[in-house]
């Protein structure tokens, strides 16, 4: 057998080494700096991927929302000598300070020494279970919790967790879990047994910081659950509110600013949209927080679509840094016509119809039950970037070429990336949607909910 | 810090660790994403996923010495998807090539040059060959990639030398 290969491998000697030298002509001059970019756009994508949640779009905008602040948040930011001293007093929250490496507000509310410790625990068949400390104020609560276990890599991968308040409701809020892939940090012993991570919830608009949390977390197949009470008294006295109730236009939109709540965790704007028939408002441009001395505050997201009436957008809080004038800046408006329609067969893989010739169909990919499509948004130009469209709508309803409806399924909520084209130079937006695998008479007709598109203008609203 | 410190970072979650661990290694991705799919902008985004992907399950590897090996296995997987993915979203053009093909080897006519026969091999025979002869590695350390027995990848060696035996042949009496 050997003795073929051999006269196999002879017979296309000649063509190999010619077939080879090509290829080692093409490496000499590989295009090293679009490599290094495409290992930092892998990176990117990764950072920014966005899992949509099943619940309720108010948490798909939260998934968005944190999606965008750990990107963001890139700058090193130092914890003081004080907050060094109290850690030492209170055992557990030496992780803490990596964890929320990254995230402005957090690190200077821990220089203030804005965190209550808790340090409670549960333990059952080895695994133990402990809340070190929470962060809470108004809006916002964090939760540093410490799980350990015969296996470490078990923990690494903590999916099932509940929150309620203490008579066991589930809260109205934007809860962002497993930040494992930004700043878990496995505990500091050679014989490392645990990990240590953290929840972060952003209470809606109006929802009263309950008084006692119920946290449960699935630990080697059994709920472990920490009671934690909440210290309202080392926060309650700790908020400005504006009232501002200011009109402003962006791109023929015109919108209220109603007001503005700052406290240690988060600032908030809560802005009213009037309605418009033609074009919807996806979201604004560069939108942050500005003061007297040109000191910027950025966005973290926000609580439902700005479109749809009353929104609340938060943003880095600049509680301790104490601005004396507070603006609200944009760069402009992302907003698309209503009522468009995307029309594509699903056999064919063909886009027949499309307002916009970068939004297309891209794959479709069938199973026995559904068939998953692939719908993306190219040569996005710079102020579209780095947003989360919602192409289609939740649980938006389509048409076969018959006039039957149907309706996308909600299978685990939507799914979107972000990469960046070949050249390195531009951004790629993808969305991933579900439909029934049924007999449907092609083409299909969707209705298109966001898509890119956008005017700058620059929003420049005074809050005080 | 040298490569394993990098990778020992990258592990624990240091993205700037990451990135300056998997630039050591891009010639060698580049090179073999490039010799397979034999098109920049398609090794490029080869690349990308395989840093995407590394990313994600960064915390999975446990030694960090491995972390080439590991990220290279990566990067083989996805080139064979790829082609795969290639397959379903383009399924004229490749017909047209098949039957291309088809025609080359009956009549004679136009002989397809190697990259093109290559192309048309099933995917794992294809990555073997150009590991083997575009990326001059040895059996045994394709077998360690593919985390195969090497006598499986001799014989997909040997069938994949085979095929393009029979087509050249075909080619060259025509």
């Amino acid at each position: 057998m050997s003795g073929n290969r051999t006269e196999f491998e002879q017979g296309f000697s000649e063509l190999w080494l010619e077939d080879k030298a090509k290829v080692q002509q093409v490496l000499v001059d590989s295009p090293e700096e679009s490599i290094a970019s495409a290992i930092r756009m892998g990176v990117e994508q990764g950072r920014r991927q966005v899992k949509g949640r099943k619940r309720s779009r108010l948490l798909f905008q939260m998934a968005v929302a944190i999606a965008g602040i750990l990107v963001l948040l890139t700058a090193c930011i130092r914890v003081s000598p004080a907050f060094a001293n109290l850690v030492r007093e209170i055992p557990g929250l030496n992780g803490v300070v990596q964890l929320i490496k990254g995230d402005s507000t957090l690190t200077n509310a821990i220089n203030h020494e804005f965190i209550q410790p808790v340090n409670k625990s549960d333990s059952k068949n080895g695994y133990t279970f402990t809340v070190d400390g929470i962060m809470a104020d108004q809006q916002r609560i964090v939760i540093f919790y410490t799980a350990e276990g015969p296996d470490k890599n078990d923990l690494s991968h903590i999916a099932e967790y509940k929150i309620t308040d203490g008579n066991g409701k589930s809260l109205e809020a934007l809860i962002g879990s497993s930040y494992s892939n930004i700043g878990q940090q496995e505990l500091e012993a050679d014989k490392s047994t645990g990990i240590q991570d953290m929840i972060d919830i952003m209470l809606a608009e109006g929802v009263e910081v309950p008084d006692v949390l119920k946290f449960s977390l699935k630990l080697g197949g059994e709920w472990h659950e920490v009671d934690i009470t909440i210290d309202r008294s080392r926060f309650e006295a700790m908020r400005e509110e504006i009232m501002v109730n200011r009109a402003f236009e962006v791109g023929g939109q015109r919108f209220v600013m109603e007001k503005a709540l700052i406290t240690p965790l988060q600032a908030s704007v809560t802005l009213r949209k009037e309605p418009d028939s033609q074009f919807r408002a996806n979201n604004f441009i560069k939108i942050a927080l500005i003061d007297e001395k040109g000191r910027r505050w950025e966005t973290k997201g926000g609580f439902g679509m700005l479109d749809d009436g009353t929104t609340t957008l938060t943003f880095q809080s600049n509680y301790f840094e104490q601005p004396k004038k507070l603006r609200l800046v944009a760069d402009g408006l992302l907003l698309s016509p209503k009522g468009q329609k995307l029309v594509v067969n699903t056999e064919t893989g063909e886009t027949v119809k499309t307002p916009d010739d970068r939004i297309r169909l891209t794959n479709v990919h069938k199973n026995s039950s559904n068939i998953e499509l692939s719908i993306e948004a190219t040569n996005l130009s710079g102020p579209e970037q780095g947003y989360g469209y919602w192409l289609l709508d939740h649980k938006a309803v389509f048409h076969d070429a018959s006039g039957s409806e149907y309706t996308l399924m909600d299978r685990n909520g939507t799914q979107s990336s972000y990469r960046g084209n070949a050249e390195g130079t531009g951004f790629i937006y993808e969305a991933y949607y579900t439909i029934p695998n049924k007999p449907y008479k092609q083409p299909l007709t969707f209705e298109l909910y966001q898509y890119p598109g956008y005017v700058e203008e620059p929003v420049n609203v005074v809050i005080k | 810090m040298d490569r394993d410190e990098y990778a020992a970072a990258a592990i624990q979650g240091d993205d700037e660790a990451l990135i300056t661990r998997i630039q050591m290694d891009q010639s060698r991705l580049y090179g073999i994403a490039y010799s397979y799919l034999r098109n920049e902008a398609d090794a490029l985004e080869a690349i990308q996923e395989t840093t995407f992907r590394v990313w994600n399950k960064r915390r999975s590897l446990r030694d960090p010495r491995m972390f080439t090996t590991w990220m290279t296995r990566i990067l083989i997987r996805v080139c064979l998807d790829e082609r795969k993915k290639r397959r379903r979203e383009q399924p004229f053009s490749h017909a047209f090539m098949e039957r291309d093909a088809v025609a080359a080897a009956e009549n004679g006519v136009d002989r397809l040059d190697l990259a093109d026969q290559l192309q048309m091999l099933p995917s794992k025979y294809r990555m073997v060959i150009v590991l083997k002869y575009y990326r001059d590695m040895t059996i045994m350390e394709i077998a360690e990639l593919l985390e195969k027995p090497d006598g499986t990848v001799r014989t997909w060696l040997h069938q994949a030398l085979k095929r393009l035996r029979s087509n050249d042949s075909h080619g060259r009496r025509g």
